[in-house]
């Protein structure tokens, strides 16, 4: 492969994953899969603290998925107004929250640009060929595959050095760290729940662009076989 | 036995809040609906005591549009809105929701939104005798709406339409002209058994006992089978209205005999307040003080002809618990129509104010 071959690859799987990571964050965001990671790690109660006297509240699945809800919607643009501090929730962690969806407001502009970005390259591609154009998808797909692949082992190995990494590079004004002992916020989204959601999102995405991948071989062959008979 | 809805599209939640209402005895969940034409089509049909709406519902429909709709289909239904405490509702905000529920909750404040269990009734329920010695006051009109809001509140109310000759509570309300009155109840033990089926029900989900419909068949009643049959109302409601009649006639005499509290309604005007005095008198003779309360309720307070909330209290030596203003439309209204203002027109200044008058009578009940 051409020294411009293999850009026009990168710049195809860069797009591929901005618009594939990015969607399918949004899809698992969801109360049912809370509700399904909850279950699978077996946390389907927790124990909440309340501020407004000190006491311990036992959270059943249901409280949990209704406080998660709350949360998702807000950070994902379903609410404008942000939860309310007092009883379970400081303004620190509110504010924090309004960090996070800050960092989707601009993670969902990803999605139009990496379509648009995934459009050029297979346009170029298609005006060379459509062996091109397929070859291009498969082996964007696959690149962009194995580099989340990577990534996500990376992840899993080194999960806090790797979450902290995240949280720094998003958010750094810092305000992202909570005492374990008091935050309700981090009983709501232990380590559980960052596993679990990075996983799914990591394996989805792996199997679309495995999906993908296999689709654009298929459409290569047949390419091929349609170029040969008419030689 | 209250049957409940529960309006919830998260299957986890909708767990959760049966769990807790399986755990009430007096509870009955009538079924989960997750979307909303669905649960407002079930509301219509089978108009359960009670539906929980969960706040938070996804979907085109607001949870709020969804309770007022259902405020529309099923009056008598207690509306309970379920949220999550970073996201508190005022049920005092919406006409369409009468309590709320905040999740997680606990079987006390679940008992408490529903009006069952430990925070319901504890004994009999209370009689309160609707009374003015003068005509005109708005007595039925306020005994009529009173019986809905507290029915709106989730208490369980019977209305007994004690003026038993020229009885207007029959034309207060849409109810049915060939509907059975007191005087097809049996008389002495016999009347315990047949008591339910001379109620009748209105789409407010107000238990009715009507006076009889042709002046004649007063004869027919007895004193002692009046204050009987609010007895037994008692034993099966949280609360039973009694229009009074004016005059203290032997009836007049056996619903104040039996009542737990007197409801009096007065207006700012000098006949009024001087025959209520009067009845005062009458009542202090009849041995009513110290055993029963005597409440002050101002009717058309608004138009005082001089005269103020400080001299009726010291004229009567009782204190005024509630003003209502005056409405003419939104009440005559209401009674061309046979409607409740408080469900007609819930956001009236009339209607708050009935509806604060049930507030401090549960209040009181409570102390």
């Amino acid at each position: 492969m051409s020294r411009t071959g293999k850009i026009e690859v990168a710049l195809f799987a860069v797009g591929f994953a901005m618009a594939g990571l990015v969607l399918f964050a949004l899809l698992w965001s969801g109360a049912g899969a809370y509700a399904d990671m909850a279950r699978a790690a077996g946390a389907e109660s927790t124990t909440f603290i309340d501020h407004t006297n000190g006491e311990r509240v036992v959270m059943g699945l249901g409280p949990l998925v209704q406080e998660h809800r709350v949360w998702s919607t807000y950070v994902t643009g379903g609410t404008a107004d942000p939860p309310e501090p007092g009883r379970f929730y400081t303004t620190d962690e509110i504010s924090h929250m309004t960090d996070v969806r800050g960092v989707f407001d601009g993670a969902k502009l990803l999605i139009p640009a990496g379509f648009f970005v995934m459009a050029i390259r297979l346009q170029r591609a298609r005006a060379h060929s459509a062996e091109e154009m397929f070859r291009l998808v498969r082996d964007g797909a696959v690149t962009a595959g194995v580099v989340v692949a990577a990534l996500g082992l990376i992840a899993a190995l080194t999960f806090e050095q790797a979450f902290l990494l995240f949280h720094e590079v998003f958010f750094p004004q810092g305000n992202f760290l909570f005492d374990p002992a008091t935050s309700n916020l981090v009983r709501l989204y232990p380590d559980w729940y960052w596993q679990g959601i990075t996983f799914r999102i990591g394996l989805s995405f792996m199997a679309v662009a495995a999906v993908v991948a296999v689709a654009a071989s298929v459409g290569l062959r047949r390419a091929r076989s349609t170029r040969l008979a008419t030689e | 036995m209250k049957r409940v809805l529960l309006i919830e599209d998260l299957p986890q939640v909708a767990q959760h809040l049966q769990s807790m209402l399986s755990r009430e005895k007096e509870i009955e969940v009538a079924g989960v609906q997750s979307q909303a034409e669905a649960a407002i089509a079930q509301v219509a049909t089978e108009k359960p005591d009670v539906v929980m709406i969960d706040s938070l519902l996804q979907g085109k429909v607001t949870a709020v549009d969804i309770a007022k709709r259902i405020r529309t289909a099923s009056p008598g239904t207690r509306i309970i809105m379920v949220t999550v405490p970073q996201k508190p509702l005022d049920a005092k905000d919406e006409a369409a929701v009468d309590a709320v529920f905040v999740l997680p909750g606990g079987a006390n404040e679940l008992a408490e939104v529903l009006g069952v269990g430990r925070a319901a009734r504890p004994q009999n329920g209370l009689m309160i005798a609707v009374y003015s010695p003068k005509g005109g006051t708005g007595k039925t009109t306020l005994a009529v709406n009173l019986a809905v809001v507290l029915r709106r509140q989730g208490k369980s109310v019977a209305l007994m339409d004690g003026v038993m000759q020229f009885g207007a509570v029959r034309h207060a309300m849409q109810i049915p002209p060939a509907t059975r009155s007191f005087v097809d109840l049996p008389t002495a033990g016999a009347m315990k058994t047949s008591l339910a089926e001379v109620l009748w029900e209105g789409p407010s989900g107000v238990h009715v006992l009507l006076a009889p419909a042709k002046p004649e068949e007063v004869d027919l009643i007895q004193g002692g089978d009046i204050g009987a049959a609010m007895g037994m109302l008692a034993e099966t409601h949280d609360y039973v209205i009694v229009d009074t009649p004016s005059r203290l006639t032997e009836d007049a005499l056996a619903i104040l005999d039996s009542a737990n509290v007197i409801l009096m309604v007065v207006t700012y005007m000098n006949a009024t307040v001087a025959n209520s005095r009067s009845a005062i008198d009458t009542f202090e003779a009849l041995g009513y003080k110290g055993r029963k309360p005597i409440l002050l309720v101002v009717n058309q307070s608004d138009t005082p002809g001089g005269m103020s909330k400080q001299a009726v209290e010291h004229a009567l030596n009782l204190p005024i618990i509630a003003e209502i203003p005056t409405d003419w439309k939104t009440v005559s209204d209401s009674l061309n129509k046979q409607q409740p203002f408080v469900l007609g027109s819930p956001q009236a200044p009339v209607s708050r104010a009935v509806e604060a008058l049930a507030h401090g009578l549960v209040t009181q009940q409570r102390k």
